[in-house]
């Protein structure tokens, strides 16, 4: 087989085969990236609460938090609470939980809930486990070599010889400049 | 072509999928088989702490705080709830999982000092991290609390179990 031919060949079919964890890792890098305006694995509602109840450290107990969780409406899915010392009473609910501060009665109900789709790509992101992380240096791999496959495509004018040289030389400038100025 | 790149695609699948499970499976006989993993009572592990440095120990706690954004830190509590112990996710989990919240759970893992700045970082990357929220500062305030009150404590403060495995109670 020509050398183009299977240079071509290479690029399609493991081009095809990538296609998928290539679009998995540039969602979540984007959502990962911007990880300090949003939380990309869960969905975060918050409620603000008020109580009058008071939280002596030594009567709290199960009954006297569901008492609390009875008025304000979170009754049906009470797990455990915790109050070290300090005056943050935690109590863990199915789903999320609730901070309230025992001096002034303020606090709020946080519910989590996985995000969609992000979660889960997020999730082969972060290298599950360490074969993972083989297929993922394999992933990689091929990453590079459909990448220089492809400098080689086009002949001609467009070609890596001329047009192509100009835009590869600018895609490999753009980093140095930012190692450069940072 | 196409099809010896989909056989080499399904047969290093399989060899993935067994290869993972039977090394989990591989791993948790032989803590059973040999007995490295020491079962320890969170009371025992706040009184003499050093008896079980460096080495597997499986203790069990509930689970009063997993870290927001990374997911990588996880603090448990025995019966006192001001000690915690800080559990640090390695290769064998890519983030704790929120659900775990308020759970009682056996975890299993090395028991090692925390290196210079392990929990210092975690500070500052939950602090950075939860500032960028737009959810108030009542969040941030409760994650870095529970930092420096790890850092607080009497005991434990430096110790941090590398996790291995779960189970939820």
């Amino acid at each position: 087989m020509k050398i183009s031919k299977l240079n071509r060949v290479t690029h399609r079919d493991i081009g095809y085969l990538i296609t998928g964890l290539t679009i998995i890792y540039a969602l979540s890098g984007i959502a990962l990236n911007h990880k300090h305006n949003w939380n990309p694995n869960y969905i975060i509602d918050h409620r603000i609460i008020k109580t009058d109840m008071r939280f002596e450290r030594g009567a709290v107990d199960d009954d006297k938090v569901l008492e609390f969780l009875e008025e304000i409406g979170e009754g049906e899915n009470y797990k455990t609470y915790y109050y070290p010392t300090g005056d943050r009473l935690t109590v863990f609910l199915d789903g999320g939980s609730v901070q309230v501060n025992v001096k002034s009665g303020e606090g709020y109900v946080e519910r989590l809930t996985k995000r969609p789709l992000f979660y889960q790509i997020n999730f082969l992101h972060y290298n599950p486990g360490k074969w993972w992380k083989y297929f993922s240096d394999i992933y990689c791999l091929s990453l590079i070599l459909v990448t220089i496959t492809g400098l080689f495509i086009v002949k001609g004018r467009n070609g890596i010889t001329r047009r192509g040289a100009i835009l590869t030389a600018v895609g490999i400038m753009l980093p140095l400049m930012f190692l450069f100025i940072y | 072509m196409i099809k010896r790149l989909l056989s080499i695609v399904v047969v290093t699948t399989v060899l993935t999928a067994c290869g993972n499970s039977g090394s989990n499976q591989a791993k948790s006989s032989d803590a059973t088989d040999s007995g490295a993993t020491v079962r320890v009572e969170f009371a025992s592990l706040i009184k003499t702490p050093d008896d079980f440095l460096n080495k597997e120990i499986s203790i069990e706690g509930k689970v009063v705080h997993v870290c927001q954004h990374t997911g990588k830190k996880m603090f448990i509590v025995g019966s006192d709830p001001d000690i915690r112990l800080f559990i640090s996710a390695g290769e064998e989990v890519p983030l704790f999982e929120q659900e775990l919240l308020g759970s009682e759970i056996v975890v299993e893992g090395f028991l090692t000092k925390a290196e210079a700045g392990e929990m210092q970082m975690g500070m500052g990357e939950a602090k950075g991290e939860h500032e960028g929220v737009a959810e108030g500062g009542e969040m941030s305030g409760e994650a870095c609390e529970t930092e420096a009150a790890v850092e607080a404590q009497p005991v434990l403060a430096d110790f941090v179990l590398q996790y291995r495995s779960h189970k939820v109670k």
